[in-house]
């Protein structure tokens, strides 16, 4: 069967549907029975009335009984089939999601932060959250709703239409009214929640950003100032509120005008048919209750077409993430490397980000056991340069090699465990300390850890917080400061022990002496690796066996720090600049 | 001083119905005073509705004993006059019309004004409340994480807000509904009504049950979502990282571990809904089957009319959606008073301003009564200031010139900064400062140098009064900057922080921060002579470009440039410099550095030093080291000395190739 074109922009969702297609399907069949019941029992109970006020042989009391007793089971039965109901689906949704949001992260971790990049981290959130949540209403409950109307609507108007047609067809005037108000009322609702939404979030925003800087606020008094602008934000927002609430009761309060012009099609018509005596007192009843029974149903169809807008941009938002291909995927036939000697080669390499050319035909080889020193301008490309080494950016195929294997082609497993990075910005997890820099794996033990601790100089500040290696980092826990997250991220790096390292200007905010005695602690560590150190200085490149000097992604110098020294070009120039500082003294 | 923060998160045991509520209420309901006639014209209106709503079954009931009985009595008999009973019945139906009609009149009416009020009473609160929390004092916010201050400013005045629009009128509608309508069933078949009046007990006590284990469920369940939600971020935020180190498969495992605690909290919450529903379901069923038959029973003996029974079904159908929505009504209730004793902790935590005030009404102020009548008036002062909220008012002391900050350095040293014997501590941890004298004459720079954790940062901190008071006395332009409102001492100073802060603004906002007033011409001019007009007028709407939050579309040097504009901007008598170290290339250092000469010029200035060459170039350098001041006097001096001065500066030339 063809699914209708309603569905397609959830075709992901519903290919999770077979996982939960049992569970489902049991909901569905405790559908039939509550609402064939929420329109039978109305009629048990318009059946004894009329059957007790008819002037001629009235029925007797003992078969009211037993109707009760007939009501009084069946009742049973409908609230039984309720909770089936109510509990198998609203459980496949939640089960629906669950496998959703599970997939979602499945395939975002295939991705690099820079395949992620075009979305913001708080607008993934808001997709695996609210986004979702919007798709399992439609495809849970919603459609539950759904399915009770599409058998309460018709069976109750069938009813209705089978006691006396004229109040049946009367009644169909208040009833499209009804359709007609929730639809127009939709689009209003939908647009001034969504402008709630947004207020409140620019509220949060101003409120955040104050509160982070209030330091710069109190230091330039600028309290009333921030004070206007939050209130005029504040003035926005009630102006929004007041237009959804105005809009919201509107429509309630023509829902609820709706129901008493049914009502008053019950009073009139139906009163009119009693005196001609077409109808029996009961039947009024039977009106009464069944138009109670219809307007919810009909209230959430109205309430499905607003999500279903909403649901169908949010499964489409969700797709947007699923679309994202991994730039740095596992080649299809992988090589295995389980021993690397860490030779790294670098041939003609170009590249670029979109249209803007960040490398131009770079080439360089580092032996196995040597080391590089790459310096440059901020945006020369030296960051880019040590990432698609690393393949953390995807190079063209045929420019970057470890071993003499292109690493496009190198099984992703081994290629990191051969190539350990300390990224330019440092990134912590609200873990341990412990845990963060055993996070390479579960391998590494306590003395590991307090190895790679101590050359990376963040030993003794770990000495000093409350709960040592257990203290807890992030929002509860300790603070680190820039030095200290950058300290802490090389023995994360260090502790992988691989045998091809990249520092990636991972020292700028540790104070020179610490630099001194991190690099000093680092050449025995480096002794039989591979080593890029990428720096702004000088003091941190000099060990290094070559260095190279990037200038608008070329390869503007290359050579030994003395040699370097002699061509007298920029690496010169940065040298003479940062050894002035300390001629300056001697003057 | 993240060790010293406490845990404002814990879950609030919150204990509804007592004294302390209704305090709290009391409290509340004084913001609600300017609204009093539109909350008494929602109170009215709901009382009309709620009468209008009691008529139209009494419609009913007429019309079926009236001209229905009539018919049903004369039918087959010559008195059966179809047309006229027809008639009367139209009357009725017209009759009910114009009730329904101006039923959904007002309850349209309500609903405006309902939400008007409340919001616009939370609105005021809201401002309140933000404009509190910038007064409080820099300390309050190292006690508090700026998420928890961020959600008191918003969701919990949401939690006030849904409390004063739909809340408490609500509550009232449905307490008299439920009163009423009772009471109605009872006027009109008091023995009938027991049925209902056994029952109905039943229906109160599951739907308070329900919700109380229900709130809890739920409240796991956010608890659950938050956690889930932290992990996902962090793992998205160090996505690198985990690519890095090969976690993919334990990050996917450790989410759906998460993943499956969310589920199954949510699952606990789904079984509570399914079972509630169909148990009310029940209940509401089990009385109207009670109803039937022993309505059947009294019309078969006559004792009430068929008009009666539908006019009881009709009240009993009412009265069930109250009493199921009455424990909602009661949550939002407390969500609402848990929301508001924190937000009213917030307004009980005295404001700068207000705390100097206490200070100095106590007596206890440092330096003797005198002074603390001076504070007092001047708190008084800043506080009229900020309640005009007119910043364009030139600050009480005009700002010092570069001209008259020289011809103070030519003539006779004048102290503008004098620390004498200040010691100060954070609440847990060691002392920072210890016993530091010093001062910092006008027309003179001054740097600050030592170690990490010398104490550099603390003494800034102190001298804008970010923290109160220090053992010892801080004076600034010969008075105790205790006697100084924050406003006008903060106002002589500028801080360059080495953290610089960017609201996410134009750029020209930023600049003009200290000084709002400041014309175009003059904001280019000093973003001129800061070297940052270069990159500013590359980008696309210039000086009107609009900064992402904490200016994270420029980089860090070009920050730098901007807080250095900004601080020129506002012309202070006293600069302070919290030097950069962030990694910047040799070319913007360059431009920095020459961009802080100009910032220099003739200016008094403290300067936390980190680059040799301003350390060098400055008229005294301090040496601080674990908080105690060591060594003071000019570079050459503190060389000749060999103390630790010379000490740091030969490792920092160690440090170098």
């Amino acid at each position: 069967m063809r699914r209708p074109k309603l569905f397609d922009p959830f075709a992901r969702g519903l290919s999770y549907f077979p996982q939960v297609r049992t569970r489902w399907l049991k909901g569905v069949l405790c559908v039939l029975p509550d609402s064939a019941l929420v329109v039978g029992l109305p009629m048990i109970v318009a059946r004894v009335l009329n059957g007790v006020t008819a002037t001629t042989d009235p029925m007797p009391l003992s078969e009211v009984w037993g109707w009760a007793a007939l009501f009084f089971v069946l009742v049973l039965v409908k609230g039984a089939a309720k909770f089936g109901m109510r509990w198998y689906i609203t459980g496949a949704s939640r089960e629906f999601e669950r496998i959703y949001r599970q997939d979602l992260f499945d395939h975002m971790v295939t991705l690099t932060a820079n395949d992620l990049a075009g979305i913001r981290t708080g607008d993934i959130m808001s997709r695996s959250v609210a986004d979702l949540e919007a798709v399992r209403m439609l495809l849970g409950p919603s459609f539950m709703y759904v399915m009770q109307a599409a058998v309460i609507v018709p069976a109750a108007l069938g009813v209705i239409f089978w006691v006396d047609p004229f109040v049946c067809l009367t009644m169909l005037v208040p009833f499209s009214g009804l359709a007609l108000a929730v639809w127009i009322s939709a689009g209003p609702t939908q647009h001034w929640s969504q402008e709630v939404q947004e207020r409140v979030a620019e509220l949060s925003v101003v409120a955040q950003e104050n509160y982070s800087g209030i330091r710069v606020v109190k230091a330039f008094a600028t309290e009333a100032l921030s004070g206007d602008v939050f209130k005029q934000m504040g003035q926005a927002f009630l102006h929004a509120n007041v237009r959804l609430a105005t809009i919201r009761g509107m429509t309630w309060s023509s829902i609820s005008a709706i129901k008493e012009l049914a009502l008053l099609v019950v009073l009139g018509v139906g009163g009119w048919r009693l005196v001609v005596g077409a109808i029996s007192y009961g039947d009024i009843l039977l009106f009464v209750e069944l138009l109670a029974a219809t307007f919810w149903p009909l209230i959430a169809i109205g309430w499905m077409l607003g999500l279903y807008t909403r649901a169908k941009s949010g499964a489409q938002r969700m797709d947007e993430i699923f679309a994202l291909q991994p730039s740095v995927a596992e080649s299809p036939q992988p090589t295995a490397l389980p021993e690397v000697r860490g030779e790294l080669t670098v041939r003609h390499l170009d590249f670029a980000y979109d249209t803007t050319a960040v490398l131009a035909d770079i080439s360089l080889h580092v032996p196995a056991g040597t080391s590089l020193g790459i310096t440059g301008r901020t945006g020369s490309g030296k960051s880019t340069l040590v990432k698609l080494m690393a393949r953390l950016i995807e190079p063209p195929p045929g420019t970057v090699f470890l071993d003499g294997h292109d690493v496009r082609d190198v099984a992703l497993d081994d290629l990191r465990h051969a190539v350990g990075v300390v990224p330019q910005d440092t990134f912590l997890f609200s873990e341990t300390i412990r845990e963060n820099i055993a996070f390479a794996g579960e391998h590494i033990d306590h003395d590991a850890v307090e190895t790679v601790a101590g050359i990376a100089q963040v030993d003794k500040d770990i000495a000093e917080f409350t709960d040592g290696y257990d203290e807890m980092l992030g929002e509860r826990g300790v603070t680190l400061s820039g030095g200290q997250r950058q300290r802490t991220a090389i023995a994360r790096t260090l502790a992988a022990d691989t045998p091809v390292l990249i520092l990636d200007d991972c020292l700028s905010a540790v104070d020179s002496v610490t630099e001194q005695a991190i690099l000093g602690g680092l050449r025995e560590t480096l002794r039989d690796r591979t080593a890029v150190i990428v720096s702004h200085r000088v003091a941190a490149l000099a060990l290094a066996d070559q260095i190279i000097v990037l200038d608008e992604g070329r390869v503007a110098e290359s050579g030994s720090h003395a040699e370097l020294i002699a061509a007298g070009g920029l690496y010169a120039t940065i040298h003479e600049r940062q050894s002035i500082e300390q001629e300056l003294e001697t003057l | 001083m993240s060790a010293a923060a406490d845990k404002p998160d814990r879950p609030h045991q919150h204990r509804p119905g007592s004294d302390h509520d209704s305090k709290l209420l009391r409290r509340l309901l004084t913001f609600a005073g300017p609204y009093r006639w539109a909350i008494a014209a929602t109170i009215l209106l709901l009382i009309i509705g709620l009468v209008l709503q009691v008529v139209g079954p009494e419609i009913f009931q007429r019309v079926l004993d009236g001209p229905v009985a009539e018919a049903a009595r004369t039918r087959g008999t010559p008195a059966f006059d179809s047309e006229s009973l027809t008639d009367q019945v139209v009357d009725f139906a017209l009759l009910f019309l114009a009730v329904a009609l101006v039923q959904s009149i007002l309850a349209v009416v309500r609903e405006w004004l309902m939400h008007r009020t409340g919001q616009g009473i939370v609105f005021e609160i809201r401002n309140r409340l933000f404009g509190h929390v910038l007064r409080l004092p820099v300390s309050w916010f190292d006690r508090h994480h700026v998420g928890w201050a961020v959600t008191r400013s918003t969701s919990d005045v949401d939690a006030l807000s849904e409390m004063f629009t739909t809340g408490v009128s609500t509550i009232i509608y449905d307490l008299l509904k439920i009163v009423v309508l009772i009471g109605a069933l009872i006027w009109i078949a008091p023995s009938l009504s027991l049925v209902a009046l056994g029952v109905l007990p039943v229906m109160v006590y599951v739907s308070f049950r329900f919700r109380l284990v229900a709130r809890r469920a739920y409240r796991a369940t956010r608890e659950s979502l938050s956690r889930l939600n932290a992990f996902l971020q962090e793992r998205l935020t160090g996505l690198d990282v985990v690519r890095l180190f090969r976690r993919e498969r334990s990050s996917k495992h450790r989410f759906d571990k998460l993943n499956t605690v969310y589920y199954d909290d949510n699952m606990v919450t789904v079984r509570h809904f399914s079972l509630f529903f169909p148990t009310v379901d029940t209940l509401a069923n089990a009385i109207k089957i009670g109803t039937l038959v022993f309505g059947a029973w009294l019309i078969t003996e006559g004792s009430i009319t068929v008009g009666v029974l539908v006019q009881y079904w009709f009240y009993l159908s009412f009265v069930f959606d109250p009493i199921r929505e009455l424990a909602e009504r009661y949550n939002i209730l407390q969500a609402a008073m848990a929301a508001a004793e924190r937000i009213f902790g917030i307004f009980d935590t005295p404001t700068e301003t207000q705390a100097m005030l206490a200070v100095a009404t106590a007596g206890g102020a440092p330096a003797g009564p005198e002074a603390a009548v001076a504070a007092a008036a001047a708190a008084a002062a800043d506080e009229a200031v900020q309640a005009v909220a007119s910043v364009s008012t030139a600050p009480a002391v005009p700002a010092a010139t570069a001209a008259t900050a020289e011809a103070a350095a030519t003539t006779a040293p004048s102290p503008l900064v004098e620390f004498e014997h200040v010691s100060f501590s954070y609440p847990v941890g060691p002392p920072v400062l210890h016993d530091l004298s010093f001062t910092i004459n006008r027309g003179e720079r001054v740097a600050v140098v030592g170690h990490t954790g010398a104490g550099k940062t603390t003494l800034v901190s102190l001298l804008c009064r970010f923290h109160e008071t220090p053992q010892g006395t801080i004076r600034f332009d010969g008075r105790d900057i205790e006697s100084i409102p924050h406003r006008d001492l903060r106002r002589r100073i500028a801080i360059v922080q080495q953290d610089v802060f960017l609201f996410s603004d134009t750029i020209a906002a930023n600049i003009r921060m200290g000084n709002p007033d400041l014309p175009l011409e003059r904001v280019r001019e000093v973003a001129r002579a800061v070297h940052a007009d270069k990159f500013i007028e590359r980008m696309e709407a210039g000086y009107e470009s609009g900064l992402r939050e904490r200016g994270s579309n420029l980089s860090s040097g070009q920050r730098q440039l901007v807080a250095f504009a900004r601080a020129l901007a506002a012309d202070p008598e006293l600069l302070v410099l919290d030097e950069a170290t962030s990694s910047v290339d040799s070319e913007t250092e360059h431009l920095i550095e020459d961009a802080t000469k100009v910032l220099l010029q003739g200016r008094t200035s403290l300067i936390i030093a980190h680059r040799l060459s301003t350390v060098v170039a400055a008229d005294r350098i301090l040496v601080m080291h674990k908080g105690e001041l060591r060594e003071q006097g000019s570079h050459a001096e503190l060389m000749a000395q060999g103390g630790l001065y010379s000490k740091l500066f030969k490792l920092h030339l160690a440090a170098a190739p």
